[in-house]
């Protein structure tokens, strides 16, 4: 056999091997629905703060836990436990991904990623006072 | 029409104007060019040269437009208003300008044009060819900014776009307001840059990058030249200066992203398999494979479908990177924000064409190209008419790959040796299949998205393959669903450190082995000398570092960084001689190994090294329960583990006296001595930028040493303070059932007990004989372990009506009311609320230390200057007259 064939050969097993771990050991997007059907089972969960409930976050207690509830995209709530310090302008995000798994009621996330709003969205930014608009008409 | 008050329009249309100049110019270059390949005429190459001026002042001319809108501040510009505002200082006006997308291809584009006009005056023979290819790509790239409309398909989103022309803002009312800009505050100043951008690394990072993705043009359009005209093997030789170049700035350009995000934002490090940052390292690392193949080209004529690929790949790599990050596949995946810009579709076409080019171009025969077209045409016509585009990209694709092999099998030459196993061409050609390797693992982990979208029209046979091998993550590639691995640095690592312990390997070693046949012993001998020094210091620097036996492999990728270093080292000194011209190669090794060095601690986050320090932590207990002291003339013993005060007299109730100090040795006892912190090092400035339009920004301060830097970030600090009049913070609701305790702040609160006031307390408390009332009874525990008891009622006025009752308890500064009773669940409402004065001011602030970092800066420095000797070694090679 030639060199460049077991090159080959062991080149295409090394490809095969990156699918099979990349395929496997992925995580998974999912609702927090799928995720406490899974416990244990480490999810993403896409959704939003709910703003209305309270963000607990005492430093001094523990610096590397925020608790809060997020809503995910079939709007259902959970409460988060964060092991992670509060991000800043945590209450002004938009989006927000955590990465973890369900535990009895609660998800335990050891990661997030946050959306702060984008400065490619300004909604409502540039709706003219009314008085304005009236002058002209 | 509605006359606008103060509008600049005249300076948008101009804008337009030249960006229309500028894509027409560079279509008739591209036109002309061919023709002059096609006729041999050097009447069409001059059109050809005066299109591409033509096309290049218009360029610069759309640059400078936007400059000066952005310098005079027209806010009526969408891209203006958006990137720029009144209170920014003019360095910024760079960062402005690029920040936005439309501004960062203009930036491409604008290095396309200066390499061109390199590449127009020293390419030669090669001119005609290799300016379709950079022409016809100023075409496509300019349609990004151009903003025009074809059947409803937009081309381009243009930086010249009035705000009030936006879609989203077409048929409001204000927009017929001749006065708009007067009336509505918006427009008086632009929201400006993000915080995060606002420092110098945004001045100098994007030109350097685009300028690295710009050049990797070159040797892309050397190979297609050189497959168009069927001088398969010509082009290499010119093009090897260029890739080095490509490889030096594309290099910089994103060891400068790390560097920014090591010292001005607070990611944690310098490198963190970020999406974004992958996107751009993948091109870096085929274009570094495809320059050593070229080398071995040049010296043994062998990889010369190696070479090819990996130059062509660079390209189609670096547009996918573009892609990756404009476009919005990347969504949810990276920290970096990122929206769709709606030209999905646009930037899709474009690198899908690179791609089908660059396999047209590969089959060198009409026949094959006209299948291939054939083939192209037939699915985009069935994905088209069938609504299954996605399906019909994927069927592309896979085309792409069966014609490359064909290509591969039927066109180019094979040696008919095999190279023998001890030349340096074999080892150098087995690193650059290491490198794909490499490269193709970022490549498919950082590409979920994309694998989501490609899945969809396959979801059933994969639903059905799940079904089979029960492979969780294919459900979730049916479902679309795959999602990056959660631990994305240590799983990258996990892959990439063997492939770094390979490379390192080869980089040590290669250079001591000769093109065609080595003596092994000779060999061995040479490179015996560099593999003990290197031994000797890896196991010092192991030592020094305490590495474990769970640390193998980063020992053994020690040990190789450090043999790849040594053994340059060695090979430039003592075979080269010192010989500058050749050393290029050795010194960027060398460089490129210390990068590895220094990021190597980074590695070992999972292990530890990289530790945190929490500054609000209490200060270590310096006496223990039973220590003994002496203090004002006698002998005390501790009573519990504390930190001493300033003053004894305050600790005194910490300290009880010893009766008889005869029973104890008097001489081992100290003197009672207060805290002190120790001597100051230093300070350091870590902040939080305020902004109210982005959100607040943590700007990270690092103490640098020689070995080590300390890096420190602000994590959390409580910015605004909330409270009423009376100095209280809004209130918490707490439920406790009896004996159920929570805190505030630092305080525990216990519920001990619920009682009835009786009719012979109401005086005391002052309430009427028709109200009902309920006691509970809260005990009290501070942060120092004091405890306390607070006795707040609830009163229903006529039984009917509650009535706020507070009670204020003055050591912990806590108002608490007792606001609800439910009988049913047992659990029972209280208010709390904590007086401001209660909780002291602190911050949560993050330290890191880096050891080692300075290697990698030097690494950075040492490579760069080692691929300039290159550089300028292979272009005097290249000036030179072939030998043949």
């Amino acid at each position: 056999m030639k060199k460049t064939h077991i090159i080959a050969i062991i080149g295409m097993a090394v490809a095969v091997a990156f699918i099979i771990s990349s395929v496997s050991k992925s995580s998974s997007y999912a609702e927090f629905d799928t995720a406490f059907k899974n416990e244990g089972k480490e999810y993403h969960v896409v959704g939003t703060l709910d703003k209305t409930a309270d963000i607990i976050y005492n430093p001094t207690e523990n610096p590397n836990l925020t608790q809060f509830t997020m809503i995910d995209g079939e709007g259902n709530k959970r409460r988060v436990f964060l092991n992670k310090s509060k991000p800043q302008d945590f209450e002004r995000s938009e989006s927000v991904v955590v990465i973890g798994k369900a535990s009895g009621e609660d998800f335990h996330a050891s990661e997030m990623l946050m959306k702060c709003p984008s400065k490619y969205k300004e909604e409502g930014k540039f709706q003219i006072e009314k008085t304005a608009s009236k002058r002209n008409s | 029409m509605t006359e606008y008050l103060g509008e600049h329009t005249f300076w948008g249309e101009f804008g337009n104007l030249l960006a229309i100049i500028s894509i027409s110019a560079a279509l008739l270059a591209a036109v002309s060019y061919y023709l002059s390949y096609r006729k041999n005429s050097s009447a069409f190459r001059q059109m050809g040269r005066v299109a591409f001026w033509t096309h290049s002042i218009a360029l610069i001319g759309v640059a400078l437009t936007l400059f000066y809108m952005l310098f005079n501040q027209y806010f009526e510009y969408d891209y203006v208003w958006k990137h720029a505002n009144r209170d920014m200082p003019m360095r910024y006006i760079f960062s402005c300008f690029w920040e936005g997308q439309e501004g960062s291809f203009i930036l491409w584009s604008f290095w396309h044009v200066v390499l061109g006009n390199i590449l127009l005056l020293t390419a030669k023979k090669w001119e005609n060819l290799t300016m379709v290819v950079v022409a016809g790509m100023q075409v496509l790239l300019g349609s990004m900014i151009l903003g025009v409309y074809i059947l409803d398909f937009k081309i381009g989103n243009s930086p010249f776009t009035l705000i009030r022309e936006l879609p989203e803002n077409i048929g409001l009312p204000w927009t017929t307001v001749s006065t708009y800009l007067q009336d509505i505050p918006t427009f008086q100043d632009g929201r400006g840059l993000n915080p995060l951008l606002q420092n110098y690394w945004m001045t100098i990072h994007p030109p350097t990058l685009f300028l690295g993705y710009a050049s990797t043009i070159v040797p892309f359009a050397f190979a297609i030249a050189g497959l168009w005209s069927g001088k398969l093997k010509e082009w290499v030789r010119p093009a090897i200066p260029w890739a080095y170049f490509s490889v030096s700035v594309l290099g910089i350009g994103i060891l400068m992203g790390g560097a920014w995000a090591y010292e001005a934002l607070s990611f944690g490090g310098f490198w963190a398999w970020d999406p974004v940052e992958n996107a751009s390292l993948i091109p870096w690392i085929t274009i570094v494979g495809a320059a050593h193949v070229m080398v071995v080209n040049q010296r043994k004529n062998r990889s010369l479908f190696t070479a090819t690929f990996l130059t062509l790949i660079t390209y189609v790599l670096v547009m996918y990177a573009s892609f990756l990050v404009h476009s919005g596949v990347l969504g949810d995946t990276s920290v970096h924000s990122f929206t769709s810009n709606g030209l999905m579709r646009q930037h899709l076409f474009i690198l899908l064409s690179l791609a089908a080019l660059s396999v047209t171009m590969l089959l060198m025969r009409k026949e094959l190209k006209r299948v291939f077209w054939l083939g192209s045409i037939g699915l985009i016509a069935i994905g088209w008419t069938f609504e299954i585009e996605v399906a019909a990209i994927v069927a592309f694709l896979g085309m792409c790959v069966v014609m490359s092999i064909v290509a591969y099998r039927k066109f180019f030459p094979k040696p008919k040796r095999e190279e023998p196993l001890w030349s340096r061409e074999f080892w150098i050609f087995l690193g650059s299949l290491v490198l794909l390797l490499s490269a193709a693992q970022i490549a498919l982990e950082t590409s979920k998205p994309i694998w989501n979208l490609l899945a969809e029209p396959f979801s059933e046979p994969l639903m059905a393959l799940y079904n089979v091998t029960n492979i969780e993550g294919l459900k979730s590639l049916a479902e679309g669903k795959l999602a990056p691995h959660s631990d994305t640095i240590s799983f990258f690592n996990k892959w990439q450190v063997p492939f770094a312990f390979i490379v390192t390997l080869l980089i040590a070693f290669t250079q001591f082995l000769k093109y065609g046949k080595t003596q092994l012993p000779k060999f061995l001998k040479k490179i015996s000398i560099s593999f003990g020094i290197s031994l000797v210091i890896a196991v010092l620097a192991a030592m020094q570092l305490e590495y474990t036996g769970d640390e193998f492999v980063l020992s053994i990728l020690l040990f190789t960084t450090i043999f790849a270093v040594v053994a340059n080292l060695d090979y430039g000194i003592r075979i080269m001689k010192g010989r500058w011209d050749f050393a290029g190669a050795s010194v960027a090794h060398i460089g490129f190994a210390l990068v590895l060095l220094g990021y190597r601690d980074r590695y070992k986050e999972d292990l530890n090294v990289y530790y945190e320090i929490e500054y609000f932590e209490p200060v270590s207990k310096s006496y223990k329960e039973g220590d003994l002291a002496i203090a004002r003339g006698a002998v005390f013993r501790s009573l519990e583990d504390h930190t001493p005060g300033e003053d004894f007299v305050m600790d005194q109730k910490r300290w009880d006296l010893v009766d008889d100090p005869r029973t104890i040795d008097i001489e081992s006892v100290d003197r009672w001595s207060p805290y002190k912190p120790g001597e100051k090092l230093f300070s350091l400035n870590p902040r939080i930028q305020l902004n109210p339009e982005f959100g607040n920004v943590a700007e990270p301060a690092t103490k640098r040493y020689i070995n080590r830097d300390i890096y420190t970030h602000v994590r959390w600090a409580e910015l605004e303070v909330d409270s009423d009049d009376t100095g209280f913070r809004t209130p918490i609701e707490l439920e406790l059932g009896v004996g159920d305790t929570a805190f505030v702040g630092s305080t525990k609160l216990r519920l001990n007990a619920l009682s009835v006031v009786e009719d012979n307390e109401r005086e005391k408390y002052m309430i009427g004989s028709n109200d009902l009332a309920v006691r509970a009874s809260l005990g009290i525990k501070d942060g120092n372990g004091n405890v306390y008891e607070a006795e707040p009622l609830f009163i229903l006025r006529d039984s009917v009506l509650p009535i706020p009752d507070p009670v204020i308890q003055d050591e912990t500064g806590l108002r608490i009311n007792f606001d609800k009773i439910d009988p049913k669940t047992g659990k029972h409402t209280f208010l709390v609320s904590e007086h401001i004065s209660n909780r002291k001011e602190f911050i949560v602030m993050q330290a890191i230390q880096f050891p080692m970092i300075n290697i990698l800066w030097i690494g950075c420095i040492v490579m760069f200057l080692g691929t300039v000797m290159a550089i300028r070694h292979r272009i005097k090679i290249s000036k030179r007259p072939r030998k043949s």
